[in-house]
């Protein structure tokens, strides 16, 4: 197996992780966070449409994302970010572009809709993982409000 | 002072006050979402022995009251975003948590955030361009590219995140986005042009992808989710925004050059 195109998904990630200034301790779990994810598209669009893997990759790197923060104690975000970056659409997003540069409008359009469908696939498994964990893990300590607040009376 | 004696009196609010207006300031500069600002102060609040920690945060500054006994002191902080420190809101995240079980005191968590805040970034800032420019070559590589393009990528963008560090200093998010997009597009289109890179499309793909907004797009929705609707709507307002800024720098030189060069 070819292991060029996993090794630059490994450093792309990375290296965006660097450029946000995530913990060294995180950078190389981003970085397989962010290989993870695209090879699950890669097999899941042998089945499904691009959308729909790319969802199914989203979600795959947010519950990992979840549970990497919780390990190494470190805001979700720190991976989460990282991790997506490889599914981002450029790919349709150029062509979107260039077909209305060039006058193809339908094709445009074609691609813009399937940009706008990815990121919206991408933001959706971010949500969806982020509340599934939340349902199945203690709430993170509140602090008390105005349940039992002190509140000044109307004298004052 | 040790910990165990650290636990403020009561007349020691406005003191509480500083430190988490510094924490949020802190939070907020680099990029944390809302509701992480909310829990961060309040669980803060809390070590210090307050009675009652209240805080509202929107993208641009928070509120907080905090009770203690009969004092009850409100400030408000705006804040102007400097740029995603992920790092940053770690640290602070992780000293909240290290008041919480009383392992630090509120002397030494100020002293640590005061620190913190005039501190140099993870790291220094030309070895996060390097990484940016690495990661632009690396996806343009991964979309198809070939390896004639990994330099004019790691060029392209090395360039814009320059510009958008430039520009970030003068005007907003929004324009800094679309000159670093507009100089990333240029620089590939003329690689292209003078035989340096073999695929235009593959060198802006690989410049744009990193810049894509994806830490607004994600604290967006979590903020969505734990119920921070003010901050998460403005958050994905600002990186509709952005893509937005993106796609008007790349269809920008396109258009420009489409007409006057064969790309």
């Amino acid at each position: 197996m070819d292991l060029t195109r996993p090794l630059l998904c490994f450093i792309g990630s990375a290296a965006v992780a660097l450029r946000f200034n995530v913990p060294p301790r995180a950078l190389a779990t981003c970085g397989i966070l962010g290989v993870m994810g695209w090879l699950a598209q890669l097999h899941f669009a042998q089945q499904f449409t691009a959308v729909a893997s790319t969802f199914v990759a989203a979600l795959l790197v947010a519950l990992l994302a979840e549970l990497m923060a919780r390990v190494q104690r470190l805001p979700v975000g720190c991976f989460a970010v990282p991790g997506v970056i490889p599914l981002v659409p450029g790919f349709s997003a150029y062509n979107a572009m260039y077909g209305y540069v060039t006058d193809q409008l339908e094709r445009a359009n074609d691609a813009l809709l399937q940009t706008i469908l990815i990121a919206g696939a991408i933001s959706a498994a971010l949500a969806i993982a982020g509340s599934m964990v939340g349902l199945f893990t203690r709430p993170a300590p509140r602090a008390p409000t105005s349940k039992d607040a002190t509140l000044p009376s109307s004298s004052d | 002072m040790s910990p165990a004696t650290a636990v403020p009196v009561r007349a020691e609010v406005p003191d509480v006050a500083r430190l988490l207006l510094t924490a949020g300031k802190i939070m907020l500069e680099s990029g944390a979402g809302a509701s992480r600002v909310e829990e961060t102060i309040g669980r803060m609040g809390i070590a210090c022995g307050l009675d009652e920690v209240n805080v509202f945060c929107t993208l641009t500054g928070f509120f907080v009251t905090l009770v203690s006994g009969p004092q009850i002191v409100t400030r408000l902080l705006t804040v102007k975003a400097h740029g995603i420190d992920l790092g940053r809101v770690a640290a602070v995240n992780a000293l909240s948590r290290e008041m919480e079980s009383q392992a630090i005191g509120m002397k030494d968590a100020l002293e640590a955030l005061q620190t913190l805040l005039t501190q140099r970034p993870t790291y220094p800032p030309p070895l996060q361009m390097l990484a940016r420019g690495l990661s632009s070559s690396a996806f343009a590589l991964l979309m198809g590219g070939t390896w004639a393009d990994f330099l004019p990528a790691m060029f392209a963008g090395l360039a814009s995140d320059f510009v958008h560090s430039r520009v970030l200093r003068y005007g907003p998010e929004f324009v800094a986005t679309y000159f670093a997009a507009l100089v990333g597009t240029l620089g590939a289109v003329l690689a292209t042009n003078l035989q340096l890179a073999e695929n235009t499309r593959f060198v802006v793909i690989g410049m744009l992808m990193p810049l894509v907004p994806g830490t607004a797009l994600t604290t967006a929705v979590r903020d969505l989710i734990a119920g921070d609707l003010l901050a998460g709507l403005s958050r994905g307002a600002e990186a509709a925004l952005s893509a937005a800024a993106i796609a008007g720098g790349v269809y920008t030189i396109l258009t420009w050059f489409h007409f006057y060069l064969w790309i």
